[in-house]
């Protein structure tokens, strides 16, 4: 019997991109309505906000942003060269007493060593706000109460806490950081949502003509103010006066952004606006530019030392590169070689980055690196061994989507190896000890990425994992119906991301550290003979581990046996809980899940009752689940899969896939019954 | 040749570092190593050896010189960087470290560039003029084994505290050798106690007729652990406390002879802090005026200081000992635990109601050593006399209720500064039958096993404290997601809850799920699970074990009462036993009982349990405890259609 869920859907297309469309292209739909604008006043509140007690649009919520709003800004010095002014002021309404402690600021801020590189906090005023006797009362936060502290070595943060702040209080608060340009040349992204609501989120920024950034939205709202207005704008140096553009974007009754499970990282989510320094242009001197196109960033890529500088070195990787040489011509060998070489020499040191840490000889020499060197290393290595490899660049899930139409250097934070022999390609990342070649870990499992080849146009490639989290689990075994014990053996084998993960845990660690984990999963039974096969010989295999179990049964009674078959790799729990969706469900990789079991009864009793057999389809191929059970003379036989193909599910989809998960839970708690016959 | 230079290079090197005759061992050859210090190790302390070193009543010198050769990756997370907490009374003079590898060749010295430079206090909410300093030589990757050595010294000005001795301070490294040396004026007084099987002392008479009083601790292997229930680390470790007898700190004498003598110092130092503006004492006297007795005064203070004060931690000046004054915490409205608590003790007194600092070691099950007077606590709240009782009082909380203690100062000793010194005292205790769970479900079964069910939970006691919490600082949405990651059942669609708090205190939990296989359906038969909505239990993965293990009292002290009331289809009858459980045991006990009439199955299930220290011995009767509660949890019903 096949259920099929819904009809299938035209649209199975991954729109993600369409989230984030380049910035110029966004303005159009925006409607700004002159007498909806709110300008307040610092230190000036009204009575109806002091009023509130719950915010209307979310009432649970344990505070509310009546007014965030940043302004950037450029100034010329004589002493410290150009200047970036972010303006800072907030404006928040604590609700619950939850949100006292946002009464406390830090704002940490870069030190370097000469002046030129400091930057510093000015005109930072505070209040709080209170209803006394229905009186308003405003308390202004004392000079002497603010701290400027040392952070460490490169970094302070000036820290103040504002007075008499209660529940029911509105606490307010404005600065400036100044950062020359030499220290921070690009504005921090801001974000319009966060943790808890927003009643008015605005930002501004001018824009002096000499300077070009690039700047993209992304996020799930839409501007309620959005202008752009050509101004004369004065930096304080004749040189750079000119004609540039002031922006305004505001967006009203932002609501608290909600993480949710299977995402890649909340900055996908939330509505926000980026930039990056595309060019710099002096009256008289060159353009300068940082990256523009993707020509541009592989470019710019190229030339860095810290990137392709890095790429030109191999001396240090001769004898190496010899030695594997004289042992094989054959390129895929040569290859493995090279990979598992890199793998089990290098430390990952856990940080990803675009940027070659102190470089890879020194690296390479610490054995241990960033993955960026850890890669390009062996980028060197294959090519030195005359292999088609280039550098591959990606965003690491926490990174957030890379947006292919916009061309940013930020929007990669990744390096991985991508090996062409004859028809075949294979994706490398030695930082990852237990990876078989072409396997990239979870965390670099992100749609597209760019390959950025030796010679010519770089182009973007879809990274598709061919593995999945896959786990098959078989028990053998033989009932005794009498007293309820079964007794037979158990066997996992881990493939794919399950592999991985089990070799990342198990493979280093103490010997009996399988055997705990599993008394774990199965406290009640009685475990012997525990073996492991495959734990590290060949990663390309599958690990498998087994032992012989003795387990006892609750529901057994004179006569009758009720008997759950799944007794292994049982989904006890719908892992989507909540009922609706807003984002996009992405699980990273498939799921391949499956219980094969067959259970020997003895003589004199027979199967009663047995579950249904049913099979599940998600739409698009996204999906398959199937359960069976057969008696074959005197043997049960189980058999049950879950295979999710798919990785990436709208938020419309999100009901099926939720459905689905709801059919396993389902399927997997029905019983067998089993009773003894009567002569 | 080339060997020797090496040598000589590092007797050089030891020298310059141990000016003072540091004694030990300077072959770091990996294969010197005992192997049974190996077994089971990450990493082996080598040397640990501490010289505490008493000028006078009010300064002293910290030498410390630690050698860990570092066997895996975990040994060097825990060994591989060192950190040094300094402040206005504490001057580091040096820091040097040196790194060996397996054949205990020099491989590096520590650079000034490998020490950062950290400030303590992260969050503006946390200022400190307290600093850390974190040296590694974590730029580069070395091949295991190899072997860290890190030497430094400060000197202390602030003599209250002592530095205590662990010398084996993580239970996966084994340790060759720790000494700790303390050297005094002949003569001088100061106290120590050991816990713990830890060594007893050796006292000496040092060349220039010092003191020297001498702890050593040798060939300690990794022990195996029992990864369930450890006893508090206090219990099981051997170490050794140790705290001044006479002190001075900036302009401050005291002495911690007594538990009086420590309440007396507290108390000096923070007296006349206590003076509250005009504005504020009339204001207090307004909050009072309705109140008939000092109960509700105190009671009415309480709420009022809590509506008006927020915490935000501070830790200046002498040991973050010194309170700020209550004018300005009436002033800023913040301030830590112990300018809360000065505050409202202040508020209390003016009018005329008495009470105490309470210095405390808060946090769950935590505990002191009641026998050694010295400074054990990390928190203060304040403990009024209302009515010839007490009346405890959490200050860095907005909604915590009067009286309440729960798991974090409950059940412990607190030691109450008193004008005339101090004494300690036991704050109240949480036990089973006052952290009680209560509930009541209706489940109206479908044909195919769909159930609606109607739950209504009273949490009382401990039990109500994460509600509590979720209660107040959670939005709705947030609030959801808690109770569908809490509720016990394989799948749900929340329809509607509702958690309100009650003054006891206590909350009270409603919800409406729509639960899909509230029973399961296999052919013509349901199968009814009486234990629904219950607490599961774990159990261990091991059932023997040598040591006595510890079932925490915040955890383990509670009652469970749950009743399920299933209405049956007519359409099924009945077809097992109902199953019914009684299970007693020295832990606490167990009972399920079921009834089926009209169609209405009822199922009654009560868990007590008893947290508390137990022995080796008993461990094999907890684990069937847990196994027989399991197993009467696993139990079903089960119903199979009526074929008229």
């Amino acid at each position: 019997m096949t259920h099929f869920l819904l009809p299938i859907r035209l649209s199975g297309l991954c729109r993600r991109n369409v989230l984030s469309i380049p910035f110029l292209l966004f303005s159009l739909t925006f409607h700004a309505f002159a007498q909806d604008d709110f300008k307040p006043k610092l230190g000036l509140i009204d009575r109806a906000s002091l009023e509130m007690t719950a915010y209307p649009g979310d009432s649970t919520a344990d505070a509310v942003y009546l007014y965030d709003y940043g302004k950037v800004t450029f100034s010329y010095d004589n002493l410290k060269g150009l200047l970036m002014t972010t303006n800072i002021w907030v404006r928040v309404k604590l609700l619950k007493e939850s949100a006292l402690d946002r009464a406390s600021v830090a704002i940490p801020h870069y030190m370097g060593s000469s002046y030129k590189e400091q930057e510093w906090i000015e005109d930072l005023k505070g209040y709080t706000y209170n209803l006394d006797n229905n009186q308003i009362v405003r308390t202004e936060l004392e000079k002497k109460a603010i701290r400027r502290e040392k952070t460490s070595d490169t970094q302070t943060t000036v820290k103040f806490n504002l007075p008499n702040a209660k529940k029911g209080s509105i606490i307010e608060y404005s600065y400036s950081l100044v950062s020359p340009m030499n220290v921070r040349h690009e504005p921090d992204m801001w974000a319009f949502q966060g943790s808890v609501p927003r009643k008015w989120s605005e930002y501004n920024i001018t824009i002096p003509g000499f300077l070009d950034y690039k700047m993209t939205m992304g996020g799930y709202l839409t501007l309620d103010i959005h202008k752009q207005e050509p101004e004369n704008v004065s930096v304080g140096h004749s040189t750079y006066d000119g004609p540039g553009i002031a922006y305004r974007f505001v967006i009203k009754d932002v609501p608290a952004f909600v993480n949710e499970p299977y995402i890649t990282t909340a900055s996908d989510y939330v509505s926000k606006i980026n930039f990056e320094l595309a060019s710099i242009t002096i009256p008289g001197e060159m353009k300068k530019n940082f990256s523009q196109t993707w020509d541009n960033v592989e470019r710019t890529l190229d030339e860095a030392t810290w990137f392709g500088g890095e790429l030109r070195k191999s001396g240090f990787l001769k004898d190496i590169r010899d030695e594997i040489a004289a042992k094989t011509t054959d390129p895929t060998e040569r290859m493995n070689l090279a990979y598992k070489h890199i793998q089990d020499r290098m430390k990952w040191d856990g940080y990803s980055g675009l940027f070659s840490g102190s470089g890879i000889k020194k690296a390479y020499d610490n054995r241990k690196g960033n993955a960026c060197d850890i890669n390009l290393m062996l980028t060197v290595l294959l090519r030195e061994l005359d292999l088609e490899c280039n550098p591959f660049l990606l965003s690491t899930r926490s990174h957030g989507y890379l947006h292919q139409e916009i061309p940013m250097i930020e929007s990669f934070n990744y390096v991985v190896a991508h090996v062409k022999v004859g028809e075949k390609t294979y994706f490398l990342d030695a930082s990852e000890s237990y990876a078989k070649p072409g396997m990239l870990p979870e965390r670099a499992l992100n749609g597209f990425g760019r390959l950025i080849p030796k010679k010519g146009a770089g182009k973007f490639l879809e990274i598709i994992p061919a593995d999945s989290q896959s786990k098959l689990e078989m028990i053998t075994a033989t009932i005794s119906p009498e007293d309820g014990t079964m007794k037979g053996s158990y066997s996992i084998s881990y493939g794919g991301y399950e592999a991985l993960d089990w070799r990342s845990e198990f493979a280093a660690g103490a010997e009996n550290a399988v055997q705990d984990a599993l008394k774990k999963e199965v406290p009640e039974w009685k475990i012997q003979n525990v073996s492991i096969k495959n734990k590290t010989e060949d990663l390309k295999g599958t690990v498998n581990v087994s032992c012989n179990f003795e387990a006892e049964d609750e529901n057994a009674s004179p006569g009758v046996l009720y008997f759950n078959p799944i007794m292994a790799g049982r989904w006890t729990k719908n892992p989507f809980k909540s009922k609706e969706r807003i984002y996009p469900v992405d699980l990273g990789t498939g799921i391949s899940a499956s219980f094969i079991g067959n259970f020997t009864l003895p003589e004199g009793y027979a199967l009663e009752e047995m579950p249904k057999a049913e099979i599940v389809v998600l739409p698009d191929k996204g999906g398959k689940f199937s359960y069976q059970v057969r008696q074959v003379g005197n043997v049960i036989q189980v058999n049950t899969m879950i295979q999710v193909s798919r990785t990436r599910f709208l938020p419309e989809e999100y009901p099926d896939l939720k459905e689905f998960f709801e059919r396993v839970v389902q399927k997997h708690a029905q019983q067998l019954v089993i009773k003894k016959k009567n002569i | 040749m080339q060997k020797l230079k090496i040598s000589v290079r590092h007797v050089i090197a030891v020298c310059l570092l141990f000016p003072l005759g540091v004694s030990g061992q300077s072959d770091f050859n990996v294969d010197k190593i005992n192997p049974v210090l190996i077994k089971d190790a990450n990493a082996v302390v080598r040397v640990d050896e501490l010289v505490w070193e008493i000028k006078s009543q009010s300064e002293a010198i910290q030498k410390t010189r630690t050698v860990v050769t570092i066997l895996n990756e975990s040994g060097e997370e825990k060994h591989g960087a060192l950190y040094v907490r300094y402040d206005k009374f504490t001057k580091i003079s040096d820091i040097s470290g040196i790194l060996y590898d397996a054949a205990g060749k020099q491989v590096k010295k520590l650079r000034n560039s490998d020490i950062e430079d950290y400030g303590y206090g992260s969050g503006g909410d946390d200022i400190s003029d307290a600093r850390v300093k974190h040296a590694s030589f974590g730029k580069k990757s070395y091949a295991y084994p190899y072997t860290i050595e890190y030497v430094y010294e400060t000197r202390k000005r602030n003599m209250m505290m002592y530095p205590w001795w662990t010398p084996v301070s993580d239970e996966k490294s084994a340790v060759e050798l720790s000494t700790y040396k303390i050297k005094a004026p002949a003569g001088f007084k100061f106290r120590f106690k050991e816990y713990n099987n830890a060594p007893a002392m050796v006292k000496s008479t040092d060349a220039d007729g010092s003191d020297l009083y001498q702890w050593t601790l040798k060939d300690y292997a990794v022990r195996k652990s029992d990864d369930f229930y450890p006893l508090p680390q206090e219990d099981r470790v051997p170490h050794m406390i140790v705290a001044p007898s006479e002190f001075e700190v900036q302009d401050y004498k005291g002495n911690f002879n007594t538990w009086a003598d420590f309440g007396k110092f507290y108390h000096t130092l923070n007296a006349g802090r206590d003076v509250l503006p005009a504005s504020i004492l009339a204001e207090i006297k307004n909050v009072v005026k309705t109140a008939k007795s000092d109960r509700e005064k105190a009671e009415l203070i309480y709420k009022w200081m809590q509506s008006r004060s927020r915490y935000v931690s501070i830790q200046l000046g002498i040991g973050g000992w010194q309170t700020i004054d209550a004018t300005t915490v009436a002033n800023t409205g913040y301030g830590d635990c112990k300018a809360l608590t000065n505050f409202t003790l202040a508020a209390l007194r003016s009018v005329g109601i008495q009470g105490y600092t309470a210095l405390i070691a808060a946090g769950k099950d935590e505990q002191i050593k009641p026998d050694f007077p010295s400074n054990q606590f990390n928190h203060a709240i304040a403990c009024a006399l209302v009515d010839k009782d007490t009346l405890w009082l959490e200050c860095t909380s907005q909604t915590t209720k009067p009286d309440f203690m729960g798991s974090f100062t409950g059940g412990r000793y607190a030691l109450l500064v008193t004008s005339d010194g101090g004494r300690l005292v036991r704050t109240q205790d949480y036990k089973s039958g006052q952290n009680v769970r209560n509930s009541h479900a209706i489940v109206k079964l479908g044909e195919t096993g769909d159930g609606v069910v109607d739950v209504q939970v009273l949490y009382t006691g401990l039990q109500h404290e994460s509600r509590a919490s979720v209660i107040n600082s959670g939005s709705k949405e947030e609030q959801k997601k808690w109770l569908l990651n809490h509720i016990n059942l394989p799948s749900l669609d929340l329809q509607r809850f509702e958690l309100t708090q009650g003054q006891d205190p206590s909350v009270t939990e409603k919800l409406t799920l729509n639960v899909r296989n509230c029973a399961t359906k296999t052919g013509t038969r349901l199968f009814v699970k009486p234990s629904l909505l219950s607490r599961p239990f774990e159990l261990p993965s091991v059932s023997e074990r040598s040591s006595d293990f510890y079932l925490p009292v915040s955890d383990y002290n509670f009652t469970d009462l749950d009743t399920v009331s299933y209405e049956v289809p007519a359409s099924y009858k009945l077809e097992t036993t109902l199953p019914a459980f009684q299970i007693a045991s020295a832990f606490g006990s167990y009972e399920l009982k079921t009834t089926y009439e009209n169609n209405k199955l009822i199922c009654a299930r009560k868990v007590v349990m008893n947290g508390g220290r137990y022995g080796s011995k008993d461990f094999a009767a907890w684990v069937d405890f847990l196994k027989k509660i399991r197993k009467a949890d696993r139990a079903q019903v089960v119903f199979v259609e009526n074929k008229l």
